[in-house]
């Protein structure tokens, strides 16, 4: 009995002191805190990085929902969004929801870094890494002002207008600007503002010091498929969705371009398994489609024609890819649905369809063009809506698969339930939730990428000219900013 | 913690004190009053302590009791008989049959038999016979139409696969309706979707029930969520699982061999194309093999049943073997401590094809119209097909390896005739290693890539470690005082599990090589969670008269994931029961051969979910971007956040008729789940990830009726039939104001969470046909609910001469729905099927995402999961063997179907590590294979 009572107080001990050595309930947290991020060195930097990330998840969220949305792709079949192809924008689809959180998110992360992050940098805080934190809050802005009529700058804030955002976005390249005032990307989003704001001296003027920095400046959104997690509308999704929709297989079908942009498709394309192929974000192109959209606006044909004479010359130092794309079909379920030959004149022209399965194809890798030197001759014969019309193909040519031909024919996303609910400031059924579309896109909304096929003839019209639908409407404040 | 160790110590303090008293062996046999046959495991309690020995095999038992003493012999099924001991040392005792469930001992938590009738929720049961006669491999078929009160439903024939197993329907939106597992007290991975960093392989997800270790188990108890499971706190309101595995029993050396071969076949009644089992499926070879022994001393004895399984698959390509072992010893310390403990382990090793949501899928695509009509296909394009989708599988290669231990340790210490400790402490750890090789050939076999592709070579490797440790230890008393009996029950109970993750992708292999090295580039990444929940729990148990029964109790309930201004969470229980048939009055109305039983019991408790591991706190994190580190927002955090609290009141009766021989229960059962775990999507002005937290609401009530009866019970037939009816109606009562928000799904017709609706709901456009032929199309419109209201199983087994057992076992559920996704790929394709989609509405739409209603349909069925019969041989060889029998079952022979695709199959799975799944997407998964199985058992 003795024995066992010593041995009580041992065990009674030993467990103590066991507990003490391999505490069950300690749990160790892996992940970071703020301040593992706010106050240590070289932060800033990791948190650029982070910015040029979110740009890359922020183009996947926007740009392929836009391009489906446009006329330039069709969804043929992908379980990519259906909805927005017909021009049906609702408040409850998700994927609207999720572009709108992809600005958010941008702008959020663009402010931490202006203000928690850059000034706390016990390394130093560079005007450089300050001008890429202003330089991505601008791109938030400008999104905003470009794809929605209004959406909040704030969590939970207020609606702010397009022109507010808009001029959001002028004040934040300005800052970007004012920290480096060699940043030709803060130059020519500033002039891409101001452009949307209609306000064409302004925007001549940054297209004019984009060029006089840099005549063949391109400013890429960089995709890394090595690290990419979740799926494609996710937060972590740093594959190239574009790419995935585009040309991959894996999502069924591809969506399917426009017959007139065919030599165009795919922009992007699996280089490797591990690396996937840069979008261009911002480029020099887009300062010619300004000042030459300006000088159309003040009935300045030549000045125009000069304009895009010389961005055909950008154009033509522009590289191509070529790789083998025969894995690629057109209407692979429907045979014959689709022009698949160069065979194939679409609106009576040539060439503008590639043989996918006889080889390599060569398609632009930032921007490529049918127009020529000729046709804007005689657009210029042809006065001021030829002119127009040109420019606008040509817009929809150089800038394909960058999300960019939304905002051209006048669509804009709505405010999302998600959204809607949970701001005081808008609410169900509140005007910004409901998608009011220009009527010259609701009156051909089923229609917008229709086009007549005859396999046989190899002929294919197009049904309607959305660009000379545009311009017909040129005064409509939904297009052509500049009108 | 402080509390922990200090029970802790007094318990190992006893352990180390002695005592003794003067003992006397008595040994004997028990038997069936009816057949005379010998019952095996049957409890031998000598009367007023906690002395208790089982019969093994061939009924016979050995005990050490005081002077004077009786002798108390229960088991499931009978009636139990008390016997006094007097000057015999050998026994011979024959027992009742009896069909109340009223006197059943069970252990319901913590891990001190209680008999039945003191406890007012219920318990179902599946006994060593039932198991026994099963040929299942994995727990979900082993339960699967054996548990009255909860449904199972296989979601894939792909190996490892999980199945759905919910009771009293969706409590919660966090995770899924698995209960929680323990063996011996132990708590064990249940892990029952794909693990956060799995390889989804296209939606056959990976379950940690597939591999919980199958030897040696005696009895399975299954209690839902509730009063029940509140002393489990945690997350028991999905109810819990306990299983107990076989103990040695002394005296006796035993053999027993076990062989099973049999074919499995894929099933073709669910099949779109006949073609399709053409171009996959091939009759497989499954055989299995089973050693088990046991013997020892009464005081020491020991228990051992190894087995090796093998199977290749119902198609071309899966396969899958299993290695299963455990021992379990026992020891009587000492006349006060009784040790018993196992170790098992158990080794998964298959392969799987691409399912469902891939384009490498070659059933999803082949049953998807990826080809057209294959029936209609000339022979010759058709043989070209079969051997483009037979290379495709040569060149699969997409492996899983799961290695599992599992060990457990009781301790039982009687500190005096009426005060016992007990103590389960034990560890569950499983590692899985899932393996895909992507070739580029494969690939190119695909068509994923041209021909003559080099640099899209992939590997994918994703390993799990998963630990978890329990302990429980508690003191239970026992007093009587007049007419008044009291069960006092104190303890405290810990688990921590820690999953670790990591998972490699490799890029740019070179074909041929199944090493991450020969890449040009790897990512990793890793997955860490580590969770420490920890209780205190009081149960007092009065009982009056033996037949009134009040039942109090309390747990307060701690967790490293709540919130920093949570503490501990009390969570209450209340219940009383009342054997009305034993009172007087009632003997003096009802006969025994007319109303035998009557038992009234009603109780009210709560159970909760805890919340995911370091969602409380505000994150940020730091992924890789070309090359280098990137900081990124991660969680918000919320300090408020704590588990969500299911509370559930019940009422219900237990009855039985002429002597017992029709019984059954109804019960009525309301929960509502409050601060639901809810991850509503956070408003995108904010730029944030969605954050967890206590906004919901959800209500779940029903019916669980069951019903049994022994209609033929003659010394040569005996017929019995029993079959359950539940009801379940599931309601989002409250989303806390935030938008509703998918759980699963696709963008055109998702699973959704929404205020008024069922959990999960399918959301989708919903066209309707008007008078003048137009089409009205309404988005986001209820579809459907993929939990059928109505579920419950049928069963029936018929004996002859105690020699020929004959079993039939189904379920069926009624008022679900599930959306056939296959038909819309092949309605991509073409060929879809006939008079689905009106032509008005095809015509009007502006895309197939407007004609998602169409493709959801009623997932009523009817299901026959097994037909077995059994043959008791006897001993042969003039008793060389002994106990040898043999059997033939079939398993899953029959389906009646309201849908054009099979209920059960959810190609889309439990895609989230833990996290909600109601199913209800057929989509291009082939479903549990059909098998045909003999049986040969004998001892030595």
């Amino acid at each position: 009995m003795k024995l066992a009572y010593k041995s009580g107080l041992f065990a009674i001990a030993l467990a103590l002191a066991s507990c003490e050595a391999a505490d069950p309930f300690e749990t160790v947290n892996p992940n970071i805190g703020e301040s593992d991020v706010i106050g240590v060195a070289n932060s800033s930097l990791a948190w650029k990085a982070g910015l040029d990330r979110q740009m890359a998840i922020t183009f996947n969220q926007i740009a392929v929902l836009s391009e489906i949305a446009s006329d330039n792709y069709d969804n043929t079949n992908t379980f990519f969004n259906q909805f927005v192809d017909d021009f049906n924008i609702q408040w409850q689809d998700n994927d609207v929801n999720v572009a709108h959180r992809g600005i958010g998110r941008l702008r959020e992360k663009a402010l931490f870094g202006l203000n928690e992050v850059g000034p706390n940098d016990p390394a130093g805080y560079s005007d450089a890494t300050r001008a890429e934190y202003n330089f991505y809050l601008g791109i938030a802005y400008l999104y905003a002002g470009e794809y929605y009529n209004a959406l909040p700058q704030e969590n939970k804030g207020p609606l702010v207008s397009k022109s507010d955002n808009l001029n959001a976005a002028v004040n934040a390249f300005t800052a970007a600007l004012a920290a480096d005032p060699s940043h030709v990307g803060a130059m020519l989003g500033r002039a891409r503002a101001y452009y949307r704001l209609g306000d064409d001296v302004n925007a001549v003027s940054d297209a004019n010091a984009a060029l006089a920095a840099d005549d063949d400046y391109v400013r890429f959104v960089q995709f890394d498929p090595v690290n990419s997690s979740g799926n494609n509308n996710g937060f972590d999704y740093t594959k190239n969705n574009m790419q995935l929709a585009l040309q991959e297989r894996g999502g069924f079908d591809d969506l399917q371009p426009l017959p007139t942009l065919d030599f165009l498709d795919p922009k992007v394309y699996s280089i490797s398994g591990s690396q996937d192929s840069d979008i261009p974000l911002l480029k020099a192109e887009e300062a010619h489609l300004i000042i030459a959209e300006a000088a159309i606006a003040n009935n300045n044909l030549p000045g125009a024609a000069t304009a895009m004479n010389n961005l055909l010359a950008l154009i033509a130092t522009r590289p191509s890819n070529t790789f083998d794309d025969s894995t690629e079909d057109r209407s692979q379920r429907d045979p014959g649905g689709r022009p698949d030959t160069s065979a194939v004149t679409v609106n009576g022209r040539a060439g503008l369809v590639l043989d996918r399965k006889a080889g390599p194809v060569t398609v632009p890798a930032i921007s490529g063009t049918s127009a020529d030197a000729a046709e804007i001759t005689a657009a210029v014969t042809a006065g001021e809506d030829a002119m127009l019309t040109l420019l606008y193909r040509m817009r929809q040519e150089i800038f394909i698969a960058e999300g960019r031909r939304f905002a051209d024919i006048g669509l804009s996303y709505v405010i999302s339930e998600v959204e809607a609910l949970q701001n005081e400031n808008i609410g169900a059924g509140h005007p910004s939730t409901i998608s009011s579309l220009p009527a010259f896109l609701t009156a051909i909304a089923t229609e917008a990428d229709e086009f007549d096929y005859d396999a046989a003839a190899f002929t294919c019209t197009v049904t309607h000219d959305l660009n000379a639908i545009i311009v017909a409407n040129k005064a409509d404040d939904a297009v052509c900013p500049f009108h | 913690m402080k509390s922990n160790a200090t029970l802790f110590s007094v318990l190992l303090l006893m352990l180390f004190s002695f005592a003794g008293y003067a003992q006397t062996s008595v040994s004997g046999i028990v038997k069936s009053a009816e057949t005379g046959e010998p019952l095996p495991s049957v409890m031998v309690t000598e009367v007023g302590t906690d002395n208790v020995v089982a019969t093994n095999f061939d009924g016979a038992f050995e005990i050490s009791v005081g002077s004077n003493a009786s002798l108390e012999f229960k088991v499931f099924g009978s009636e139990p008989k008390t016997v006094a001991v007097g000057n015999n040392d050998f026994l011979v005792v024959e027992l009742e049959v009896n069909s109340s469930t009223i006197d059943e001992v069970v252990v319901t938590g913590q891990g001190i038999g209680i008999n039945k009738r003191r406890i007012s929720t219920t318990i179902s049961s599946i006994d060593a016979a039932d198991i026994e006669r099963s040929p299942a491999v994995q727990l979900d078929q082993l339960i699967q139409s054996k548990l009255p009160n909860a449904q199972i439903r296989l979601s894939s024939g792909q190996p490892g696969t999980a199945s759905i197993i919910r009771s009293r329907g969706p409590v919660s939106a966090l995770i899924n309706t698995t209960p929680v597992i323990f063996i011996d007290g132990v708590r064990v991975d249940n892990l029952n979707s794909n693990p956060e960093l799995g390889i989804s392989s296209g939606g056959a997800q990976s379950s940690a029930i597939a591999d919980i270790p199958m030897e040696s188990i005696e009895r399975i108890e299954y209690i839902p969520g509730g009063a029940a499971t509140t002393l489990y706190g945690a997350d028991a309101a999905n109810g819990v699982l306990q299983i107990f595995t076989k103990r040695g029993s002394g005296g006796q050396n035993t053999v027993n061999f076990e062989a099973q071969i049999g074919s499995i076949q894929g099933t073709t009644d669910f099949l779109k194309f006949d073609r399709t089992a053409d171009a996959l499926f091939e009759p497989g070879l499954m055989q299995q093999y089973r050693i088990g022994f046991g013997g020892g001393t009464r005081n020491f004895n020991y228990q051992f049943s190894g087995s090796i399984y093998e199977d290749d698959g119902f198609n071309d390509l899966n396969t899958q073997v299993r290695r299963n072992l455990r021992l379990s010893v026992f020891s009587q310390v000492n006349t006060r401590l009784s040790y018993s403990g196992s170790v098992a382990y158990s080794n998964l090793e298959f392969n799987r094809d691409y399912n469902a949501n891939t384009s490498y899928a070659r059933f999803g695509n082949l049953e998807g119209g990826q080809f057209g009509d294959i029936d209609a296909m000339d022979d010759s394009t058709f043989n070209a097909l079969v051997d483009q989708i037979r290379l495709e599988g040569e060149l699969t290669n997409f492996t899983e390896n799961i290695n599992r231990f599992q060990f457990s340790n009781n301790f039982k210490y009687n500190i005096t005739s009426n005060l016992v400790a007990a103590l389960d402490l034990g560890l569950d750890y499983r590692n899985s290693t899932q393996r895909e090789v992507g070739t580029n050939a494969m690939q190119i076999a695909k068509g994923f890539f041209p021909v003559g592709t080099t640099d899209q070579g992939y590997i994918i490797d994703s390993d799990r470690n998963f630990a978890v440790l329990s302990g429980n230890l508690n003191i239970q008393h026992t007093a009587e005082a007049g007419d008044f009996s009291f069960l006092t029950l104190v303890g405290g109970q810990f688990f921590r599990q820690q999953d670790v993750q990591q998972a490699i992708t490799a890029l740019q292999v070179v074909d041929g090589s199944v090493s991450i090295n020969n890449s040009s580039s790897q990512q990793a990444e890793d997955f860490y969670s580590v969770l420490t929940s920890y209780g205190m729990y009081v149960n007092e148990n009065i009982g009056f008269r033996d037949r009134f029964f009040l039942d109090v109790g309390l747990r307060l309930d701690g967790n490293s994931a709540f919130g920093e201004s949570v503490g501990l969470i009390p969570l209450p229980k209340v219940g009383a029961s009342y054997i009305v048939s034993e009172e007087s009055f009632w003997k003096n109305t009802f006969s025994q051969s007319s109303w035998s039983t009557l038992k009234l019991r009603a109780n009210y408790g709560q159970a909760s979910v805890f919340p995911t591991a370091f969602a409380n706190l505000l994150t940020f994190a730091a992924p890789a971007y070309l090359g280098s580190s990137s900081f990124d927002f991660d969680n918000p955090g919320d300090d408020e956040l704590r588990s969500e609290i299911t509370s559930t009141w019940e009422v219900g009766a237990d009855v039985g008729f002429f002597k017992n021989r029709v019984y059954g229960g109804i019960t009525y059962y309301n929960t509502t789940t409050n601060g639901a775990l809810f991850t509503p999507p956070a408003n995108p002005s904010s730029g944030q990830r969605s954050q967890l937290q206590n906004v919901g609401e959800i209500s779940n009530k029903g019916w669980e009726i069951s019903l049994g009866a022994e209609v033929i019970r003659t010394e040569k037939h005996r017929l019995s039939v029993n079959a359950s009816y539940n009801y379940n109606e599931n309601v989002v009562v409250s989303t806390g104001g935030t938008p509703e928000f998918a759980v699963g799904g696709f963008t055109f017709l998702g699973a959704f969470v929404k205020e008024g609706q069922p959990l999960g709901y399918l959301r989708g456009t919903q066209g309707t046909i008007n008078g003048d032929g137009t089409v009205t199309f309404t988005q986001n419109a209820f579809l459907g609910t993929t939990f059928a209201p109505t579920f419950g199983t049928f069963s029936m087994s018929y004996t002859y001469d105690n020699k020929l057992t004959v079993s039939v076992a189904g379920d069926y559920q009624q008022g679900g729905q599930g959306v056939n996704v296959d038909d819309v790929l092949r309605f991509f394709g073409g060929v879809n099927d006939e008079g689905r989609l009106p032509a008005e509405a095809v015509a009007e739409a502006g895309s197939f995402f407007d004609l998602a209603g169409y493709w959801v349909e009623d997932a009523n069925y009817v299901k026959i999961r097994n037909i077995s019969a059994t043959y008791q041989l006897g001993d042969l060889f003039d008793g060389t063997l002994t106990r040898a029998s043999v059997g033939v079952s079939l398993i899953n022979p029959l389906n009646f179907v309201s849908s054009s695709f099979d209920p059960d199959v959810t190609g889309a799975g439990i895609a989230d590590q833990g996290g909600f799944g109601g199913g209800g997407f057929a989509f291009g998964t082939q479903s549990a294979p059909r098998m045909y199985v003999l049986t040969l058992k004998f001892g030595l």
